[in-house]
């Protein structure tokens, strides 16, 4: 990863770990880390490495420990087994306070009797770094967040972004090793969101620092990661780029919690490691091998933007490099503005495509034909389904 | 960018890692057994002891408690209920608190209705004009009561130029229930404007879309609103009635004895076995009592100290004049002069020229002010006033805030009740049966007649208001900013002096100003323990009151009000002057 701007000048706290260059601070690593509340595992025995330098996202929908992970690698929350390494150093019995650290908490936490600049030179103030330096840097961190002319605010008095602003720029003021951030978008309403987003993601890399950022929202995850884990249950269920996540879901979960898609019950016919074919229905389809999957019922997953819609009836022939995947018949079509959706029904199974909006549109009641290309389609195991 | 790494590390048994992290727990709660030691040894010492020391007493016939040979011994309780004496001081006892607790409600009522009614500015005025009367000690309006209602006093000489006759009120059952309910008013009122004002006037603006009546929509909508207020109030009223112990004894004089004052009376005797018993009574009249109010009001907020804003109607319910709210103005004015006018009283008399008290006064004079301030008597008591009170708002303050720092990191909610439970039990417990224990209990460690034994008592009671005003702003307060302070390498002990301390200033100083004014107004413990010469204001104001008024009384009491006076118009006026700049604030945060 290439930086845009010339490295920044360190801090009074130039505590990075021996053997290590300050290219490549706050690599995390969790190893078998677990949690239990009142008996319930919150963290299941976790395994988890941030490369330093890196953007990862821990995504998941509330209650899936999440947060959790992210308060036990701070240290405000002490696991009940399993080790936490910084930069190759045991941190699991070290305190918040001396972990060298920024987090950044839902709800900003600012100090709501200190101005912008007093929030954002406490940690300086802690460290005791003098007088001047600590200014110098309380200056170059309001401008990094882009609150000139804001220090002598208080949080009060200041919008929901700014405040936002502020809890980043104090996290990042005393030049921290790894930057924790817990849904720090979540109180902005969505323009705002998506603007801000952008400049956590800007900020991180001027400040070279490695970020684990804690959301439920999957655009803000696609948006900022490098990479990203998704959460379910105490477990971190898949790892990878957001475009590995969203292409090759691992199990029905993760595909049905990011993005939109569509799900057709089949089984394995055959399997040679990179692709498989599958019968759903009355056709068999080549798709993408999953070995995560044990037996033979599998769920094919399509995206609405994968699926082409083709004349109805079995005869009717196959536009090149397309598969057909079912017959089914549209039941509502709605211009979204970008695209069209349209919903179907294929022989029960209720699902959606999206169509360029500038097509001719399908009428209500129509009979069509699913297509699809054999190299899109993911399989996933199918799941007893009362959960989810 | 790699895939997914996930990085095979070594795993390592549970058992090692899992012993520090127990050790860390038990780090903390000998920390908090630690910072707690000091507090709830003060409470046994101060308040546990005296009230058992109390009941043992009050099971042995000659009221001494001899541990060697320990009886249990029914007879004081016996007597209680037998003996025609006591019955009748019972009876006296009850009849005033219930009385006193009716006229209160018959005053109340309508003044709460009618200040809640009005704009916020007149409102505040008024609110204010209860408020000054609340704040001045009790002993001072009392003084001013006695002149009012004595042979030569205003109401005596109004009654005589009227033609009915000789008035005096001045120790009669009639002068107890006056100056009672006059000390019971204001908190009658402001329990119920606080009940009032939260009511949603859109439901009573949507009985009468409904077509009831303004008299059906007062009884079957408004008054159930506010029915809890009223009861908690009540009894609230009847509780501090109940257990009353300065205005019987100054107002009531010999014939009109109540139980408070038959206690301090037995103590004098050194008959502590029945004097014992009658305390407990009181106690478990009083826990009776507050149990009804936590269980119509679902909890206890201790009286006056919550903050009594002016809030004003809102618009969707404007004031109107109708004869419902003529009466209610009527009484609203009955019932500020009946507060206010004794307040006032005091400062012609303090310029008066003559020796002696008289109304109205003869000539103008400074004198008495002047000697106020150069002769030790006055000197001495105002002196030590200011140290037991700025000692015990320290204490109290220290107390509170490792109280309140360990409750709120509780998680358990029922040792978070029992714990708010134990801490205001001292302020429940009536003032003369802490009184006669804490005697009981300082005699016994010589601290009687001592500034650190004053401060002690003083502190027990003083300490569960500083507590409730902490605890309420600590649990509302973020508790991230403690964690975030962390994150950012505060030590824990820099993270709660920087951040939580310093984020509910305002409270802690509040929790400190109740605390002072808590000592500085006490009466009758101060009565009880200090046996050496000088002792605190209140106490030598209430001993002249007892012998007879010395001309200096008056300016001393002015001088207190004005003192009063100054705090709550400065307050009002910066409280006012924040809330505008807030304002102003955010009007200018709107415009980018």
């Amino acid at each position: 990863m290439t930086l845009s701007t010339a490295r920044r000048t360190r801090g009074a706290d130039a505590t990075t770990a021996p053997g290590l260059s300050g290219e490549r601070r706050g690599e995390v690593v969790v190893s078998d880390i677990g949690l239990d509340y009142n008996g319930v595992p919150a963290l299941a025995d976790t395994d988890l490495h941030v490369h330093a330098g890196e953007f990862f996202t821990l995504l998941g929908p509330s209650g899936s420990g999440k947060t959790t992970l992210l308060r036990i690698i701070a240290g405000l929350l002490d696991p009940a087994r399993g080790t936490l390494h910084i930069d190759g150093t045991d941190v699991t019995r070290t305190p918040t306070q001396k972990r060298d650290i920024g987090f950044v908490f839902q709800n900003y936490a600012l100090f709501p009797h200190l101005t912008v600049a007093e929030n954002i030179e406490y940690g300086l103030k802690v460290r005791k770094m003098p007088g001047a330096k600590r200014a110098a840097r309380v200056a170059e961190m309001v401008d990094l967040v882009a609150l000139g002319g804001f220090g002598d605010r208080y949080p009060a008095q200041l919008s929901g972004g700014q405040q936002q602003r502020v809890a980043l720029g104090r996290a990042l003021a005393q030049n921290p090793r790894v930057l924790l951030l817990d849904e720090p978008l979540g109180a902005l309403d969505r323009g705002l969101r998506e603007e801000l987003g952008a400049e956590v993601r800007r900020i991180q890399q001027e400040s070279n620092t490695t970020a684990v950022y804690v959301t439920h929202d999957q655009e803000e995850a696609f948006i900022l990661s490098d990479r990203m884990g998704v959460m379910r249950d105490g477990r971190i269920c898949q790892l990878g780029t957001p475009e590995q996540l969203y292409r090759e879901p691992k199990d029905l979960f993760v595909a049905k919690f990011l993005g939109k898609t569509n799900l057709f019950p089949g089984s394995l016919v055959s399997s040679d490691g990179s692709t498989a074919t599958v019968r759903v229905g009355d056709h068999d389809l080549v798709a993408r091998a999953n070995p995560a999957i044990m037996g033979d019922d599998v769920v094919c997953s399509v995206r609405p933007e994968q699926l082409v819609l083709g004349a109805a009836g079995a005869a009717t022939p196959v536009p090149a490099g397309l598969t057909r995947l079912a017959g089914a018949v549209i039941t509502e079509v709605r211009f979204l503005g970008q695209r069209r959706s349209i919903h179907l029904d294929a022989s029960g199974i209720a699902c959606s495509v999206d169509l360029d909006p500038a097509a001719p549109a399908p009428a209500v009641g129509d009979h069509v034909s699913l297509l699809v290309r054999p190299g899109e389609v993911a399989l996933v195991a199918a799941e007893p389904e009362p959960k989810a | 960018m790699t895939a997914t790494t996930d990085a095979p590390t070594p795993t390592t048994p549970l058992a090692i890692n899992a012993a520090p992290v127990i050790r860390r727990r038990i780090g903390t709660i000998a920390g908090r057994i630690a910072l707690l030691a000091p507090v709830v040894a003060i409470y046994l010492v101060f308040f546990v002891w005296p009230v058992v020391s109390v009941l043992l007493r009050s099971l042995s016939p000659d009221g001494k408690f001899d541990a060697a040979a320990p009886v249990i011994d029914f007879s004081n309780y016996q007597k209680i209920f037998i003996d025609d004496f006591l019955l009748r001081i019972e009876w006296r006892t009850v009849l005033l608190a219930i009385n006193s607790t009716l006229l209160t409600v018959l005053l109340g009522f309508p003044t709460a209705y009618f200040i809640s009614r009005l704009s916020k500015r007149t409102a505040g005025l008024l609110l204010l004009l209860i408020l000054v009367p609340f704040w001045v000690s009790i002993v001072v309006r009392l003084f001013a009561v006695t002149s009012i209602l004595s042979p030569n006093g205003i109401v005596n000489q109004l009654s005589l130029a009227l033609g009915f006759g000789e008035t005096s009120l001045l120790y009669t059952q009639a002068g107890t229930l006056v100056g009672t309910v006059m000390y019971l008013l204001p908190y009658m009122v402001l329990v119920l404007y606080a009940g009032m004002t939260s009511v949603d006037d859109n439901l009573v603006l949507a009985a009468r879309t409904l077509g009831a009546s303004s008299v059906r929509t007062f009884f079957t909508v408004y008054l159930p609103m506010v029915r809890g207020s009223l009861v908690s109030g009540a009894l609230l009223v009847f509780i501090l009635g109940l257990s009353f112990f300065l205005v019987p004894a100054i107002l009531g004089g010999p014939q009109e004895q109540t139980i408070s004052v038959y206690i301090q009376q037995q103590i004098d005797v050194y008959q502590w076995g029945i004097a014992s018993a009658m305390g407990i009574l009181l106690l478990i009249a009083t826990i009776i009592c507050y149990v009804g109010v936590v269980k119509v009001a679902g909890s206890f907020q201790p009286g006056g100290i919550g903050p009594s804003q002016a809030k004003g109607v809102s618009t969707s319910l404007p004031f109107r004049w109708s004869p419902w709210m003529a009466v209610s103005a009527v009484v609203s004015f009955i019932t500020i002069a009946f507060l206010v006018i004794p307040v006032l009283f005091v400062f012609p008399l303090a310029v008066g020229e003559t020796g002696t008290v008289v109304f109205p006064p003869r000539g103008f004079t400074l004198r008495w002010f002047g000697e106020v301030f150069t002769s030790q008597a006055w000197l001495g008591p105002i002196w030590q006033s200011i140290i037991v009170a700025t000692g015990t708002a320290a204490l109290s303050v220290g107390m509170a805030l490792i109280l309140a720092r360990v409750t709120s990191r509780m998680t358990s909610t029922t040792w978070k009740a029992v714990i708010g439970g134990l801490a205001f039990a001292p302020i429940v417990t009536p003032a003369i049966l802490l009184a006669i224990g804490m005697f009981d209990v300082q005699l016994k460690l010589g601290l009687t007649g001592s500034v650190i034994g004053l401060i002690l008592a003083h502190t027990i009671i003083a300490a569960p208001l500083s507590y409730a005003l902490i605890v309420a702003a600590m649990s509302s307060a973020d508790r991230g900013i403690e964690a975030a302070a962390w994150t950012l390498g505060a030590s824990r002990a820099r993270a709660f002096w920087t951040i939580v301390v310093r984020g509910i200033m305002p409270s802690v100083i509040g929790a400190f100003a109740i605390a002072f004014v808590t000592s500085w107004d006490e009466v009758v413990l101060a009565l009880f323990i200090q046996t050496g010469p000088t002792k605190t204001l209140p106490v030598t104001i209430y001993k002249y009151l007892e012998s007879g008024i010395v001309p200096t009384v008056p300016a001393v009491a002015s001088l207190l009000v004005l003192v009063v006076v100054a705090i709550v118009v400065v307050r009002s006026v910066t409280s006012r002057a924040t809330s505008r700049r807030t304002a102003q604030l955010s009007a200018r945060q709107e415009k980018p």
